[in-house]
């Protein structure tokens, strides 16, 4: 009690400290912790009746995407109803200039096809992402209508035809309390963009008076340019001419007229296969954009096979882990190799490219999941003359991948017995991954039962876990855990952590029926569409999505869900 | 006279009743037959069935790839279980160009619908396809067990007991959702 009380004192001192609102928000591990009317969640300490948003998933396969809807607080009774109305749209069109300079008074529409993205946020709920695209093979007279969700977009229209540089707008806000924006997307006339042209070579021999170019022979590469600050495209995806010796490497890039205000552009070059043996490398530009360019890719060598096996810490094969090597090669190119899976044995195959002499390159091993074995990242140093003279492979030391943790917990019913059948889901919190983190993708989520007597236990790999407990009739509980590799006053790992008790809350339940237009029938059901309530509210200074709970509609549009109450 | 017959039709009844009746007693109910799941396609992420995901350092201009789906079987018991394929094969045999991963097993506890989402290992693939062209994503998903090396049709069939003794083969269902997706390196 006196820890609860001294929480609240804090958290209303720096609320009103900050002006921020008064919403006292902390991390927490009990119920018992948080002040009077407050649930534990995984994000901290929250009123679940208070700042409640319902996120509305609709029905995609009739072009009725999401919608945010606030509840006013204290509104939110045992029966609620959601009418969707229609489709958002974003509406516009396609329009090209006619002469080198941008003019509006001077365009034509462009009705060739065109691939329309749309990147957006909720505007209602923090850290919501939302993605749509869509293709318009004739639009006719330049003109598009697409639906989206609800959300502030940034839109960008890529012509099928790659010599036409693509085109962005910011700031897009499709609502259903606004008019479907219209947006105008105008693509430059080819005496207004910005050609680059020159040859993409794979090393130049300046020890060779003129220097010598020698081309690429057995790879086809392609070329992008982008700002080098806001990394936005500048440039379609443009083919390296693969042809006879004399065009080989020969490229011409088409820029839109943005590039002539730029200090620099980034070009990319990447190869067109996907299972190609060659590196990708970024090129700066400086301004003024030279007439023609040569790139080098760097003599990146040879592919070769790597060989080798993976253990866990008890000796045994690692079996059916993913492993991929990345990094620097030789010619300052990065390199990532395809992803081979461990056999039977833990033995893997992986074909890869040489590293620079002063470096290495990164193995990555990622074990199943319910696995012992963690995710584990080891350097390694290749030498391809070291290769079986035979096999042509080169052997590396067996990878032993650390222990992923065990992680124990126990959870109890609102009355305080032990809570069986429960579902305890674990998924990486990925807000709390650092930028650039070494894993590209979250880790997998682990799910499973409590026993009879409410225990369960996970395998885990080090990082930060959302834990979502999940039980019939009662609401969803939620914390974060910090998985962390740590050793005993022995130097020996741990391998087991326990998690205070999880205690479930009671809850109150809310039940409607989502209706919509579809199909231009106002007020039909919406089936089997998904419903999130989140509670909105600040954490660290930082609006943030708590996780209420979540349902399916039936076939009739209608739900029911189970809400934390206090 | 009326009353006479009415006394004798009573009395015809009454002895009906008192006739002894078979005294067998009804048979168990059979054991519930498994019930289909269903992939409920609007609850399919990436929504749009022909899309571009992004892979490398997630930022403001590059979203995490998410592919997921909920599943609905009344029976709350069944495990469900996934396979990814990309690129599948006719006979979804299994080749370092067109992979197959298998997604954690979903209890889901007392839930009628479940969520099924893509393994890790499939999104790290994913990143290996950025060549501009487009992939076929192919997610089953089965209340039963894929049958290993074999096309995702096929999985296993549980028996069920009859009150009689007898086993008979119960059905189990797949189910399955499509993406054709592009992959593009995050800017």
């Amino acid at each position: 009690m006196k820890r609860a009380l001294a929480f609240t004192c804090a958290a209303l001192l720096a609320a009103c400290a900050s002006g921020a609102p008064s919403v006292p928000v902390a991390p927490c591990v009990t119920n018992e912790e948080c002040g009077s009317g407050q649930l534990c969640f995984a994000e901290g300490c929250g009123d679940p009746g208070k700042g409640i948003v319902v996120e509305v998933g609709g029905d995609p396969l009739g072009g009725l995407y999401a919608r945010d809807i606030p509840i006013a607080d204290g509104t939110l009774g045992k029966s609620r109803d959601f009418e969707l109305g229609g489709p958002l749209l974003v509406t516009g069109e396609f329009q090209r200039e006619k002469t080198g300079n941008v003019d509006p008074t001077n365009r034509t529409f462009y009705a060739e096809p065109v691939l329309l993205k749309a990147v957006g946020q909720s505007e209602l709920i923090p850290g919501i992402s939302r993605p749509f695209e869509q293709r318009f093979e004739r639009p006719e007279r330049g003109r598009f209508e697409m639906s989206v969700g609800a959300g502030r977009y940034r839109l960008s229209a890529w012509p099928s035809d790659p010599s036409v540089p693509p085109a962005s707008v910011g700031d897009v806000v499709a609502s259903p309390d606004l008019m479907a924006p219209d947006v105008t997307f105008a693509f430059p006339a080819v005496e207004g963009a910005v050609t680059l042209s020159g040859r993409l070579v794979k090393k130049i021999d300046a020890t060779q008076v003129p220097n010598l170019e020698i081309a690429l022979t057995s790879t086809t590469m392609d070329l992008q340019a982008f700002d080098p600050d806001t990394r936005e495209a500048l440039s379609q995806r443009f083919p390296v001419s693969s042809g006879s010796a004399s065009s080989r490497g020969d490229f011409t890039i088409t820029l839109g007229p943005r590039a002539k205000d730029l200090p620099a552009a980034l070009l990319v070059a990447t190869p067109r296969e996907a299972n190609a043996d060659a590196p990708t490398k970024t090129f700066l530009v400086e301004a003024p954009f030279p007439n023609t360019l040569t790139l080098e890719l760097g003599d990146f060598g040879e592919p070769f096979t790597v060989k080798g096996q993976v253990l866990d810490q008890a000796g045994a094969a690692v079996i059916q882990a993913q492993v991929l090597m990345e990094g620097t090669v030789t010619g300052g190119g990065r390199y990532r190799s395809r992803v081979v899976l461990t056999d039977s044995n833990g033995v893997f195959t992986v074909r890869t490219l040489s590293h620079p002499p002063d470096q290495s390159l990164t193995l990555i091993v990622i074990p199943p999941p319910m696995s012992d074995a963690a995710v584990t990242r080891v350097g390694v140093k290749l030498d391809p003359k070291t290769a079986d003279p035979i096999t042509g492979e080169l052997r590396v030391d067996t990878v032993t991948c650390d222990q992923r943790l065990a992680v124990r917990g126990t959870v109890v019913s609102p009355d305080g017995t032990p809570a069986p059948l429960v579902g305890v889901r674990a998924l990486e919190h990925v807000a709390s991954a650092e930028p650039g983190s070494e894993r590209p993708f979250p880790l997998d989520p682990v799910e499973v039962l409590t026993d009879s007597a409410g225990g369960f236990e996970l395998k885990l790999d080090p990082a930060t876990w959302r834990f979502e407990f999940v039980a019939a009739e009662l609401p969803l509980a939620s914390r974060l855990v910090t998985v962390k590799s740590l050793v005993d006053s022995e130097g020996k790992p741990i391998t087991q952590q326990t998690i205070p008790t999880v205690g479930l809350a009671r809850g109150r339940t809310v039940s409607g029926r989502i209706t919509g237009t579809i199909a231009l029938k106002p007020g039909s059901p919406v089936p089997y569409s998904t419903l999130r309530f989140f509670r909105v509210t600040p954490v660290e200074g930082k609006d943030s999505a708590i996780l209420l709970g979540s349902t399916v509609a039936d076939d009739a549009g209608r739900f029911t869900v189970v809400l934390p109450d206090r | 006279m009326a009353r006479l017959l009415l006394c004798g039709a009573v009395a015809l009844l009454e002895g009906a009743c008192l006739i002894p009746q078979d005294d067998t007693v009804l048979p168990d109910l059979p054991p519930k037959k498994n019930s289909p799941l269903r992939v409920l396609a609007p609850t399919a992420k990436p929504a749009q069935r022909r899309t571009t995901v992004q892979v490398g350092t997630p930022g403001p201009t590059c979203l995490r790839p998410e592919f997921s789906m909920t599943v609905l079987d009344e029976d709350t018991g069944d495990p469900i279980r996934s396979q990814w394929y990309v690129d599948p094969t006719a006979t979804y045999e299994q080749t370092p160009t067109n992979p197959v991963f298998t997604g954690a097993v979903i209890f889901g506890g007392t839930s009628t619908t479940r969520q099924v989402t893509a393994p890790n290992a499939m999104l790290t693939f994913l990143a290996s396809l950025v060549d501009g062209k487009e992939h076929l994503v192919e997610a089953w998903v089965t209340d039963s067990e894929f049958t290993p090396d074999a096309p995702p049709t096929s999985v296993f069939r549980d028996q069920r007991v009859l009150p009689d003794g007898t086993e008979v083969p119960d059905t189990a269902y797949t189910d399955f959702n499509v993406w054709v997706v592009k992959v593009e390196p995050c800017p």
